[in-house]
């Protein structure tokens, strides 16, 4: 009886909700004064609760809209929030809204400094609008701080610490992440996703390994090849990201480039390390918006140095148009970048090293975005990526007089005598990427839920076919032991496929209180290969992958209390794909000399040596996951708003590299040439690495934000940031081997003993003060900021267990010792005690870092940036605790005093300079 | 009122610089003089002169941080006046050469000998102004590493393969080389005054009496035993050397005419080959090398009491804090002398005796070696 009822309550429902034929609401918004559209004005419905976005024309479109009266909301910064109310509608008829925004005027004026609109950074929002955890930077904000990079512009974020901007070192972004072991570290940056104008940036196919300097490949992207010059916006997101976003872990950040119509703008930026020069403009062509940005810049690493040096060049350009009526918003955008990371041969360095980095990329970006009317609103995004890899390294190879073999599959040969040697070797690679992403949303507004839907499926294809290590095969790169080298093409590396489909649903309305239920899941397919669709029914996966198949919930709630008070909730599962070059690594060649007898006379000198090679290739080697929690309270009190997050991060299954002993026998051969009658005369111990994925990584932390509006008389807006993190990682069953065998009596033989691996723990506290004080009539904007520091520690976990786990012994046996007889006295000799200082917790003391930032305007159009960071140049020297007693190791914590300056003009108002008319 | 505080304040000021700039002393360091007494302990100056106080030693000290040296000689009755030393933590080396003739008194055989002794890490701050060193006959029961060529040959890139270790027979009977290790010490553990924490362990073949060593007598052991002009045209030719280190399985030459150590510990480096820059070498006896235990990093440790003899060397010889073997057995460091320059160390003579040159031999490589500007294996300067 009670399945009857509820059956025939929600036929009612669904009847009484399809019977209103809905209406439609239109209209447009502008600035009262110029008559100009604002770009991306919010327009909410207040009674239903969505949203939508004005486009840069000023029109917005609310479709499915129930008969009824309602109040519509603009929001945009700078502007005064404007209400009109008893807006009605007609079943089946659209209603036309035209608002005009007032220019907010607090306490002083919007303003623009020379070319930069400082409204935006003076005027946040206190309360979030959504309920996913994001943080929005403006160009205003990045062209105040002088960024060279997306890499510089991340400093904005609570918990990262300030450093000094420029392209000298690789700048990677980790979000929520304390620094404890590289492999953490990697797995932070290679989990956050960049997007640039929706396409994402990949490292996936990044196989620069094996090159004997920097690289990024199994770590998050370089980020310095993103110009900081051309963004107009950047949204970093957390938390838990819509399941829109997939393939990362850690968190979402968001490039939006320059693409509308406005002046051309020459900036020019000096500071000791770097130099660069960027243009902008865009222009109407043929109804179109075109839009254009050149860039070039240059850090110096070492001015001792000649020839040191890193440098960029980034073109793009863009066109956006609008088709069948407005319906159809196209953009279309190319970019090119090219870094030269070059350091020449110094006469004067005996290893004659000598190397360099230069790639270039070239991008196509398509961006689609359909209204189809009352069914909805098709999203799609393809982008196509070449990059090409060139790294090259020279270097005297002097590690002894030794035997070498050119030989490229297994087997015995004769030898070759080298010794000391000028090696170069070139890593190349051709990588390409290919995106697609396809969605389709609809809205479906009701009287007490709305839903707003939205379907989509993203696909991704990477491959690296490049011609790979190139080097002659006698003048092998500097190895150890008795790893031998050889060349290797990309193009027995396949490419990857990665995909995957997500649905979503934000639900809002009202339970005593407005709320908004975004809840989604998202399928993640790594490695695709196939479908299966019998599977369906005999309980098998649908799709056959070799990489991981990952289903990935996320939920969003967001609950307001009160016009003052929110409250946001969340819960996901993210997961990602890994490296290629992690599924397909470099076959390890060892080269066993079985034989070597030197001579006097070059002729009469014999050796023999046998080729083992060692296949790493794992096929199926598995992404990782990260399961993200979350809870945040907003409030707004009066003129400031306070934010306070709890976060829990964790993640399973990160890859890292495990040193392996691997056992070779040396044959003595005496029927040589022939093979017959070979016997082992020794055993030897070497080592391999293989790709392992067991690193496990746990977050945790605060994170406190509170911004006051602008002060009136003061002109100044206080901001203060706090983060709290405390990062564990560990290996989940990993083990760790000795670097070298020893013969242990209890056991009668020679053996390479492993112990279970250390972990490492860090914490951090640290607070951001800032002032920004905004001086209309002078046109100036200083802003003070102060970082703290005030937690910093971090130790060892597990160096507790001192008995062995298991040992590979002389004769090839990797033997594992059961629990309950690791213990006994006979391995007691294979046991590792640590060094009492390893258990000492390095507790670093507070540490404060003032940096000031000016800008101020100079003419019309025209402006000056100048900033120092550090300026009391305060190194924070602090000397380890954690060393072996009576030595000593120190560590400059905060960078050296470091500024610059930057001037920008825009070339349109130059015709307009009254100062032509001295000539 | 306006005029006594207006003028009358910078007056006052003005005063009180004139009366403290009037004094005319100016502020001088704690020197002072220091008085040394030597004395013997092992009754040989007893036995020679009926006290044992010891004439004509060389005293020298030496601060631990900054390197400064000052030295002097004991009269007659034993006593060195070492004047104007500023108050500081010193090493003190005292050493006095016995002629054979004076042997001869004592033992009835004309040989060369030393006594020397040390103290160290002491502070001299004049609060007092005497000290008492006392001194010993130095060992000379063994071998002795006798010249360390291991800074590489000149203009050769990066070549130092050319490296040597050359063992000399200090005593009067004939020695054996078998079974004796050789190894390099880890950095770290200079303060542990039982072991010698050893990251790389080789061992002389034998079962005992396969290598022989007549007194006076030098055996070198090569990194690799060729000619190494072919690769570095200044550097020497080593392929008549006794021994070499061999890896041939890795790959390292190994000349068939030349005997091969044997690897007992190495780590990831390619030969063992000592560093160009601080290194410390120790050569030991012990009855198995199997029962030897490792430390928490994975080093052999050797026991103080089986160290035949040790060297240690350093770039920068007024850095202690650098030093790796204990003051037990290496209370000093020699060296100094830039990588890649074809130099090399070689022990002092401590006299000779029927043709046989006896070595100095005080564990304190500061005193016992000299730089030489070229290699000299076989031989002693």
């Amino acid at each position: 009886m009670k399945k009857l009822a509820t059956i025939i309550s929600s036929l009612l429902i669904a009847t009484a909700l399809y019977s209103q034929r809905p209406g439609r609401i239109k209209g447009i918004v502008l600035d009262l004064e110029t008559g100009k559209p604002p770009d991306g004005c919010i327009v909410k419905i207040v009674e239903i609760g969505t949203t939508t976005f004005a486009d840069t024309s000023g029109r917005f479109e609310f479709r499915n809209v129930p008969a009824g009266v309602y109040t519509l909301a603009f929001m945009f910064p700078g502007y005064s929030r404007t209400i009109i109310s008893n807006q009605v509608v007609e079943e089946g008829r659209t209603t036309f809204v035209e608002a005009q925004l007032l220019k907010e005027r607090a306490g002083g004026d919007v303003f623009f400094i020379g070319g930069i609109e400082v409204t935006s950074a003076r005027d946040k929002e206190l309360l979030p609008e959504e309920a996913e955890t994001k943080t929005r930077i403006t160009s205003a904000e990045i062209e105040h701080i002088q960024a060279s990079s997306l890499g510089d512009v991340l400093e904005l974020l609570p918990g990262i610490e300030i450093s000094t901007p420029g392209l000298r070192d690789l700048k990677q972004a980790k979000l929520r992440h304390t620094e404890t072991s590289v492999e953490a570290g990697n797995l932070a940056s290679f989990g956050t996703q960049v997007i640039i104008d929706g396409s994402p940036l990949s490292n996936i196919a990044n196989m620069q390994v094996d090159i004997g300097m920097m690289t990024t490949a199994g770590s998050g992207v370089d980020l310095r090849q993103i110009p900081a010059d051309n963004i107009e916006y950047v949204e970093v997101i957390r938390g838990i990201p819509s399941v829109k976003y997939g393939d990362l872990t850690s968190g979402v950040i968001k490039v939006h480039t320059k693409s509308n119509v406005r002046p051309p703008r020459l900036k020019y930026k000096n500071n000791p390390n770097t130099q660069e020069a960027n243009l902008g403009g865009g222009l109407k062509i043929f109804g179109s918006d075109a839009s254009y940005n050149v860039n070039w810049a240059k850090s110096i690493r070492d001015k001792r140095i000649e020839g040191d040096e890193f440098s960029r060049i980034a073109l793009q350009a863009s066109l956006k148009n609008r088709l069948f009526k407005g319906a159809w918003l196209v953009t279309n955008r190319l970019y090119y970048t090219r870094a030269f990371d070059e350091k020449d041969e110094d006469p004067i360095d005996r290893s004659r090293t000598a190397r360099y980095n230069r790639e270039w990329t070239l991008r196509y970006t398509h961006n689609s975005d359909i209204d189809i009317g009352d069914k909805g609103r098709i999203k799609g995004v393809a982008s196509a990526n070449y990059t090409k890899q060139n790294s090259f390294y020279q270097k005297l190879v002097s590690r002894d007089n030794a035997v070498i073999s050119d030989r490229m599959t297994e087997g015995t040969q004769e030898g070759t005598f080298v010794g000391v040697y000028i090696s170069k070797y070139w890593v190349k690679g051709d990588v390409w990427n290919i995106y697609l992403d396809l969605n389709w949303g609809n809205l479906y507004p009701g009287r007490i839920l709305s839903h707003n839907l939205m379907i989509g499926t993203n696909w991704r294809y990477e491959v690296n076919n490049g011609p790979g290590r190139i080097f002659d095969v006698l003048y092998p790169p500097p190895t150890s032991g008795m790893r031998g080298d050889r060349p290797r093409p990309y193009d027995d590396v396949p490419g990857i496929l990665l995909g995957s489909f997500y649905a979503e649903d934000e639900i809002s309305g009202r339970l005593w209180r407005d709320f908004t239920l975004n809840i989604g899941v998202r399928q993640e397919i790594y490695g695709f290969k196939g479908v299966n669709l019998g599977g369906i029914f005999n309980h098998n996966p649908v799709f056959i992958c070799n990489n991981g198949l990952f289903l990935n919930p996320r939920i969003n709630f967001l609950y307001r209390l009160s016009d003052n008070t929110q409250l946001r909730v969340g819960y996901g599962k993210s997961s990602k794909g890994p490296p290629l070059y992690n599924i397909y690594p470099n076959p390890r060649y060892f080269d066993v000399v079985d034989t070597s007898a030197w001579s006097l006379d070059p002729d009469e000198r014999f050796s023999i040596v046998t080729t083992y090679i060692y296949n790493r290739t794992n096929e199926r080697f598995k992404g990782y996951t990260q399961d993200k929690y979350e809870a945040s309270l907003d409030k707004r009190i009066g003129y400031v708003g306070l934010s306070l997050t709890a976060y829990y991060n964790r993640t399973k299954g990160g890859f890292t590299s495990q040193t392996t002993p691997v056992v070779l026998f040396q044959y003595s051969r005496p029927n040589w040439p022939s093979l017959e009658g070979s016997t082992v005369k020794d055993t030897i111990f070497s080592r391999i690495q293989k790709p392992m994925n067991w690193v496990s990584i746990d977050s945790k932390g605060l994170e406190a934000t509170l911004v006051t509006k602008e002060v009136p008389h003061l002109n100044t807006v206080f901001s203060l940031q706090g983060s709290y993190n405390t990062t564990s990682s560990w290996d989940e069953n990993g083990v760790t081997f000795t670097l070298s065998e020893r013969r242990v009596d209890s056991l009668g033989t020679e053996v390479v003993p492993c112990w279970k691996s250390t972990g490492k723990w860090s914490e951090k506290l640290m607070f951001d003060y800032k002032l920004d004080t905004f001086v209309e009539p002078l046109g100036v904007w200083i802003t003070l900021v102060g970082e703290q520091v005030v937690w910093d520690r971090d130790r060892y976990t597990g160096i507790d267990d001192s008995l062995a786990v298991g040992y590979l012994s002389k004769s090839g046996e990797m033997v594992y010792i059961p629990e309950e007889e690791r213990a006994s006295p006979k391995y007691k000799e294979i046991r590792r005690i640590y060094d009492d200082y390893k258990y000492i917790i390095e507790d670093r003391p507070i540490k404060w870092m003032w940096n000031v930032r000016i800008t101020k305007s100079l003419f019309k159009g025209s402006e000056v940036s100048f900033f120092a960071n550090n300026i009391f140049n305060d190194r924070a020297i602090y000397s380890l605790d954690r060393v072996y007693p009576g030595s000593s190791s120190h560590s400059y914590r905060n960078p050296s005093i470091y500024y610059g300056l930057e001037v920008s003009l825009i070339l349109e108002d130059i015709f307009n300079w009254p100062y032509w008319d001295i000539f | 009122m306006k005029i006594i505080i207006n003028a009358g304040i910078p007056l006052l000021v003005i005063g009180c610089l004139l009366l403290t700039g009037c004094k005319k002393e100016t502020p001088t360091a704690v020197e002072f003089d220091m008085t040394f007494v030597v004395m013997d302990e092992s009754g040989f100056m007893e036995a020679l002169t009926e006290g044992n106080l010891v004439p004509n030693a060389n005293v020298r000290i030496r601060s631990v941080e900054y390197g400064t040296e000052y030295s002097g000689v004991t009269d007659s009755a034993g006593v060195a006046i070492i004047s104007k030393i500023l108050a500081d933590r010193y090493d003190v080396m005292v050493s006095r050469e016995l002629s054979p003739e004076e042997v001869e008194q004592v033992t009835g055989s004309p040989q060369a000998r030393l006594l020397s002794g040390q103290k160290t890490s002491v502070i001299y701050d004049g609060s007092k102004e005497e000290d008492t060193i006392y001194v010993n006959i130095s060992q000379l029961g063994s071998f002795v590493i006798s010249e360390v060529y291991y800074s590489g040959a000149p203009e050769a890139g990066y070549y130092f393969h050319d490296q040597f270790t050359e063992i000399y027979n200090n005593t009067e009977d004939t020695l054996h080389l078998d079974s004796i290790l050789i190894a390099e010490a880890y950095k770290g553990y200079a303060t542990d005054a039982d072991y010698v924490h050893c990251r790389i362990v080789w061992q002389f073949p034998g079962d005992g009496t396969n290598y022989p060593v007549a007194p006076g007598e030098m055996k070198i052991v090569a990194q690799d035993g060729i000619d190494h002009r072919e690769q570095a045209p200044l550097s020497i030719d080593l392929s008549n050397a006794d021994f070499e280190y061999a890896r041939p399985a890795h790959g390292d030459v190994d000349n068939p005419d030349v005997t091969n150590m044997i690897e007992i510990l190495h780590d990831t480096r390619f030969d063992f080959n000592y560093s160009v820059f601080r290194d410390a070498i120790v050569i030991a006896k012990v009855d198995d090398v199997n029962t030897l235990e490792f430390d928490a990093g994975g080093n052999m440790l050797i026991p103080t009491e089986a160290v035949i003899d040790g060297v240690e060397w350093l770039d920068d010889v007024t850095d202690y804090s650098k030093k790796k073997l204990n003051a037990v057995i290496d209370a000093g460091a020699t060296g100094n002398i830039p990588s890649y320059c074809g130099k090399s160390i070689e022990r002092k003579r401590a006299g000779e005796e029927g043709g046989k040159i006896i070595l100095q031999d005080n564990n304190n490589s500061a005193m016992d070696f000299d730089v030489l500007d070229s290699p000299l294996p076989w031989s002693i300067h």
